[in-house]
C-alpha cells in the first residue's frame, strides 16, 4: 500500500568555510555513501528508502561489551614518550588576563596593554578591572563610544620607541576631550615606555595604560 | 638557527579552528601580536573566517607570539582561545592525523573537527620533527609537550562548566607512531554514553630562549553516544487480544548524520529480517549534534496480517558498518483475537 510518508529533517546548520592551518592536520578522504546528496545538504527519499532494503547487520552494543573491547585496545605509547612529572594541560591563552578593560557601562571591549594614552580624569571610571556585559571588539566599541574613547595613529617605530612621537601628535593626544587609545592601521596597539631625558637605556616602567611621557 | 631580527613575517595563514559542537560567527577575530622581548602588544581584528594576513608589526630579535582568538556559536558569546604560534629561534613541527568512519562528516561540516561514535574507534597519527638529540641545546630543541584532554558533554551537548581533565601528558621526541584501533577516553557513567570532546595538543617547551610555548599541532576529536530506542505499548511476550495498542516509539540521541525508522514483520526476532516499515517514523538527521523525538504509532492495523507472533524494530543506519542498518531495539509480542469456543452445544426440550 502506497503512502505519503513525511519525512521530518533536522535543520541543517553548516559551519562557517574555515581553513585549518595547523601543520599537516588530516581528514579523511570522503568516502562513497550510497545515496546522492542535495546541494542542500537533503538526500532524496528514494535513496533512502533503498538503504532500509538492506538487513539489519547487528544489535546496539552492549555497555558490558564496548568496555571489554575498550580494555583491549588501550594506546600504548612508545619508548618516544617520556610520562611528564604531573600531567600538564596544554597551553592556552587569556586574554583578559593580559589586557586592559575599557567600559560604556552596558558593554567592555579588550585592548593591549600600555595603549591608552591619554586618560581624562572624568572618564577614569571607564577604565575597569572587571568586564562589565557583553564583549565589543575595539572597532565597533570604538565607533559606538566616539564620544568618548578615540583612537590616535601612530606608528611601530613610535609604539617600540625607536621613534618618538612627534610634538604634534603629543599636542593633539593631550587636548583631546577623551580616553585615547594608540593605534596602528586603526588596531590599538601598546606603546613601550618612552625614557625620560637623562635616563639610560629603556627607562622607567609606566602603568599599565599609563600616557607615554614626551620628550624633552 | 637563527631568524633574522625585525624580519617581516611572511604571509600568516589564519588558523580558525570550530570550537566542537560549536558554530563560529563569521564576525569578527582577534590576532594578538605579542613581541617576546618588549611585551608589546597589538591587537588585530578581522573579519574573514578563513585567509591569510599580513604581521604589521616586524619581529624583533626575541621573537613574537600570535594568539587567535573566537567568538562561540550564535548562542555563546565568549570568546574562545584557538591558537598560539611562536616565531623565534627554533620551533619544531608537529602533525596530528585523526581519521574515523564517519568520513562524510567533513564533508557536510567543512572545519568541524572529526566525530565518531562511543562504540567506533578511529585512528590517531603523530608525527614529530625537527628536533635534536643534543643534550646541550635549548630544552625547547630537545623535546615537545604532548597532552591529551578530555572534556565531557551534557544534556546540551556542549562542555556547559565542565572541565577539562587530562589522560595523558607526555615529552615526546622525533617519531612518526601510528594507533589504531583507538577509542575513546572520554569517562562517561556508561561506555556506551560517551559524549564530549578530546584534544590532542603538541607543544613546544618554554625555555630561556623563547618564555612562551606555542602550539605547534593540534586536533580535536567529538565523540558522539551510541543511540538508543524505546518501544512502550507492547511488551516481550505479551498477547494482544483485541484492539491494538498505540506506542509510544522514543528515540534518543540519534547519531547526527543518520536514517532511522521503525518496522515490524511476522516472526520472532531475526537479525537481518527485513519488515514493512510504519510510515511517519523515518527520520533523516544531518546535523551537527545528536536528535530526540517521541513518535505516536496509532491505528496501525494496516500492518498486521493473520495472527501469529510479530516483531517490532528500531532501526538507524549510520556511517558506521559501511552505512548498513543496526537495531536498537526490538520487542516481540503475539496476536491472538480467533474467539475459540471450548464445551458442547446443548439443546433442551421441555
Amino acid at each position: 500500500m502506497k503512502s505519503d510518508f513525511r519525512i521530518a529533517l533536522a535543520q541543517v546548520a553548516f559551519a562557517a568555510a574555515v581553513l585549518l592551518a595547523v601543520q599537516g592536520t588530516g581528514r579523511a578522504q570522503q568516502g562513497v555513501a550510497p545515496f546522492k546528496v542535495k546541494p542542500d545538504g537533503s538526500v532524496a527519499f528514494s535513496d533512502l528508502m533503498e538503504l532500509t532494503k538492506q538487513p539489519t547487520v547487528a544489535d546496539r552494543i552492549t555497555d558490558e561489551e564496548l568496555g571489554a573491547i575498550k580494555a583491549r585496545h588501550k594506546i600504548q605509547y612508545g619508548a618516544g614518550f617520556t610520562p611528564t612529572e604531573q600531567l600538564e594541560l596544554p597551553p592556552r591563552g587569556d586574554l583578559y588576563t593580559n589586557s586592559v578593560l575599557l567600559s560604556d557601562g552596558k558593554n567592555h571591549t579588550l585592548l593591549p596593554m600600555n595603549s591608552l594614552m591619554r586618560v581624562p580624569d572624568n572618564f577614569k571610571s571607564r577604565v575597569v578591572d572587571k568586564p562589565v556585559g557583553k564583549l565589543v571588539l575595539w572597532p565597533e566599541f570604538s565607533k559606538q563610544n566616539r564620544a568618548w574613547v578615540r583612537g590616535q595613529e601612530i606608528t611601530f617605530d613610535n609604539a617600540t620607541g625607536k621613534t618618538p612621537l612627534s610634538e604634534a601628535t603629543l599636542l593633539l593626544v593631550e587636548k583631546t576631550p577623551a580616553i585615547v587609545v594608540s593605534v596602528v592601521n586603526g588596531f590599538p596597539i601598546g606603546v613601550k615606555p618612552q625614557p625620560e631625558a637623562g635616563e639610560a637605556g629603556a627607562g622607567a616602567e609606566a602603568p599599565s595604560g599609563a600616557a607615554p611621557k614626551r620628550p624633552r | 638557527m637563527k631568524h633574522n631580527a625585525q624580519r617581516i613575517l611572511p604571509p600568516l595563514l589564519i588558523l580558525a579552528a570550530a570550537m566542537p559542537g560549536t558554530i563560529l560567527r563569521a564576525e569578527d577575530n582577534i590576532i594578538r601580536q605579542t613581541q617576546l622581548e618588549s611585551g608589546i602588544q597589538y591587537d588585530l581584528v578581522t573579519s574573514n573566517n578563513t585567509g591569510s594576513a599580513y604581521s604589521f608589526m616586524p619581529i624583533e630579535e626575541g621573537g613574537a607570539s600570535y594568539e587567535l582568538y573566537a567568538y562561540g556559536s550564535a548562542w555563546d558569546t565568549n570568546l574562545y582561545f584557538l591558537d598560539r604560534k611562536v616565531i623565534g629561534h627554533y620551533l619544531p613541527r608537529a602533525r596530528i592525523t585523526i581519521n574515523t568512519q564517519d568520513m562524510w562528516h567533513d564533508w557536510f561540516h567543512p572545519g568541524l573537527p572529526p566525530r565518531t561514535r562511543a562504540d567506533k574507534p578511529y585512528t590517531l597519527a603523530i608525527k614529530v620533527w625537527g628536533l635534536t638529540d643534543d643534550d646541550d641545546a635549548p630544552l625547547a630543541a630537545q623535546k615537545v609537550l604532548y597532552t591529551h584532554v578530555g572534556q565531557n558533554y551534557d544534556e546540551t551537548y556542549t562542555p556547559n562548566g565542565n572541565a577539562e581533565y587530562v589522560v595523558n601528558s607526555f615529552h615526546m621526541f622525533n617519531q612518526e607512531p601510528n594507533y589504531t584501533p583507538v577509542y575513546t577516553a572520554l569517562v562517561p557513567m556508561a561506555p556506551t554514553k560517551a559524549m564530549g570532546i578530546e584534544k590532542f595538543t603538541i607543544s613546544s617547551l618554554a625555555d630561556e630562549t623563547i618564555p612562551e610555548t606555542s602550539i605547534l599541532a593540534e586536533e580535536m576529536l567529538t565523540v558522539w553516544p551510541v543511540s538508543e530506542a524505546f518501544i512502550d505499548g507492547v511488551e516481550t511476550g505479551m498477547t494482544i487480544r483485541d484492539s491494538l495498542p498505540n506506542l509510544i516509539i522514543r528515540y534518543s540521541d540519534l547519531y547526527p548524520l543518520s536514517w532511522t525508522y521503525v518496522q515490524i514483520y511476522k516472526g520472532a526476532p531475526q537479525l537481518g529480517k527485513s519488515g514493512a516499515i510504519f510510515n511517519t517514523t523515518p527520520r533523516w538527521h544531518n546535523t551537527i549534534v545528536p536528535q530526540s523525538e517521541v513518535l505516536s504509532i496509532e491505528n496501525w492495523e494496516s500492518m498486521i496480517g493473520t495472527d501469529g507472533q510479530y516483531t517490532i524494530e528500531v532501526v538507524t543506519i549510520t556511517p558506521f558498518n559501511n552505512w548498513q542498518p543496526e537495531r536498537l531495539s526490538h520487542v516481540s509480542f503475539n496476536i491472538d483475537r480467533n474467539v475459540n469456543v471450548n464445551g458442547q452445544v446443548v439443546t433442551s426440550e421441555k
